[in-house]
């Protein structure tokens, strides 16, 4: 989860407020078009998982999304 | 499908481009903000866009680019099959191409075609030329593709307006000493990921419209997975590869995508940060901007809008890429 959280905050998010499993997604100006596209991209390259579009804008938390990449 | 066309390749690339070359933040009208224009650049790799005034047509910028093909090889009378990719021609019918071959003064018995195909224009484009050449109904093949994308975006959705340059490229294909295999996917099923509608019914066209979430999950699985079911059929691996020639996208795209098929970054080049997302002719504009393209085991990558996905490893040793020039009216 820690890896997770760092690449999140550093590769996909790239904002300040530093980032917890309970952090969510609807307070965060960064959860835009563009890291959308960098989760579904980072979920590929780097935990070898296919995400859709629905399955990351369904996630509340950044937790869910770390359940998203761990299926 | 995957098919194995020898004894044919690429003589020649040119790229021609608009010399208007403002940057992301002149070009936005929707006033977004410095924080907002970083956001873009640093995710998308664009920091400028070659834009084409209005009375440049796709037509000018790819007779441009053969000009500077013909200037080198002037072999204009043995050209018999012209192929022109595009999702922007000049009309709707005629079809650009019999226009194009006049104004470059091509025989009269040149069959010529256009095809309507985006981001994946450029392998698919080859795929074809390459069959005229291995049906024998062709002997030389003048290929040009472009497109005038960025008339056809929402100017206020930042997200497609800023991320189209202009361009058009010419590529000369022959009888040449090089095996080439291709790989194709469609996934008609995706047409609304990236589509700018037309109704027939009103002869009304909408904005183009992009599904980033929709096309990165496709770009990002369904790519790969057919570049490894084409190593697989030319009996290569990844390492056997010298460059990924890939659509240029966007460049966290590329980096992924180079992530995603373990190899070097510098495998997987993203080097259009300085004229945008040209669509059809993104991979020769790519090669052209390239310090040393003239490589063996080449695999060129197109995807993009269909959905679709075309690709084909090639060899470009006895390729001549003569790089990018930028139009001038009074030349042509």
């Amino acid at each position: 989860m820690d890896e997770f959280l760092r690449k999140m905050q550093t590769e996909v998010l790239d904002c300040e407020q530093k980032l917890t499993p309970e952090t969510s997604l609807k307070g965060l100006e960064e959860w835009d078009s563009f890291s959308v596209v960098a989760f579904i991209a980072m979920a590929s390259s780097d935990y070898g998982v296919r995400v859709e579009k629905q399955d990351a804008l369904n996630a509340e938390t950044i937790a869910d999304l770390y359940k998203v990449v761990s299926k | 499908m995957l098919v194995k066309l020898p004894k044919v390749g690429i003589k020649a690339v040119a790229l021609c481009v608009p010399k208007d070359n403002p940057s992301i933040s002149e070009y936005d009208i929707s006033h977004l903000d410095e924080r907002q224009i970083k956001r873009f650049s640093e995710h998308t790799g664009f920091e400028r866009l070659r834009i084409a005034d209005k009375d440049t047509q796709i037509s000018d910028l790819c007779v441009g680019a053969a000009q500077a093909i013909f200037k080198e090889f002037p072999e204009k009378e043995e050209i018999d099959g012209l192929v022109f990719v595009t999702t922007t021609p000049n009309w709707t019918t005629p079809a650009t191409s019999h226009y194009i071959r006049y104004r470059l003064g091509l025989k009269e018995s040149c069959w010529c075609f256009d095809v309507n195909e985006a981001c994946s224009g450029y392998v698919a484009g080859y795929y074809l030329a390459c069959s005229l050449i291995k049906g024998g109904q062709c002997r030389k093949v003048l290929f040009l593709c472009g497109d005038v994308t960025f008339r056809h975006t929402d100017p206020y959705v930042s997200a497609t307006h800023l991320l189209f340059g202009t361009g058009g490229s010419a590529t000369l294909i022959t009888e040449m000493n090089v095996d080439n295999y291709f790989n194709n996917k469609t996934f008609g099923d995706k047409y609304q990921a990236v589509i700018a509608p037309y109704e027939a019914s009103s002869g009304q066209r909408g904005h183009l419209t992009m599904d980033g979430g929709t096309v990165t999950s496709f770009a990002m699985n369904d790519v790969p997975n057919a570049i490894s079911e084409l190593l697989d059929y030319a009996k290569l691996t990844k390492d056997d590869i010298s460059m990924f020639a890939c659509h240029q996208a966007n460049r966290l795209i590329l980096n992924a995508l180079a992530k995603k098929l373990d190899v070097p970054k510098e495998k997987v080049p993203f080097l259009s940060s300085q004229i945008g997302n040209l669509a059809s002719s993104s991979i020769p504009a790519m090669l052209s901007l390239h310090s040393n393209p003239s490589q063996p085991n080449v695999m060129l990558c197109g995807f993009g809008s269909g959905l679709a996905g075309a690709f084909c490893i090639t060899d470009f040793t006895m390729t001549k890429f003569l790089g990018m020039s930028e139009y001038e009216k009074s030349s042509i």
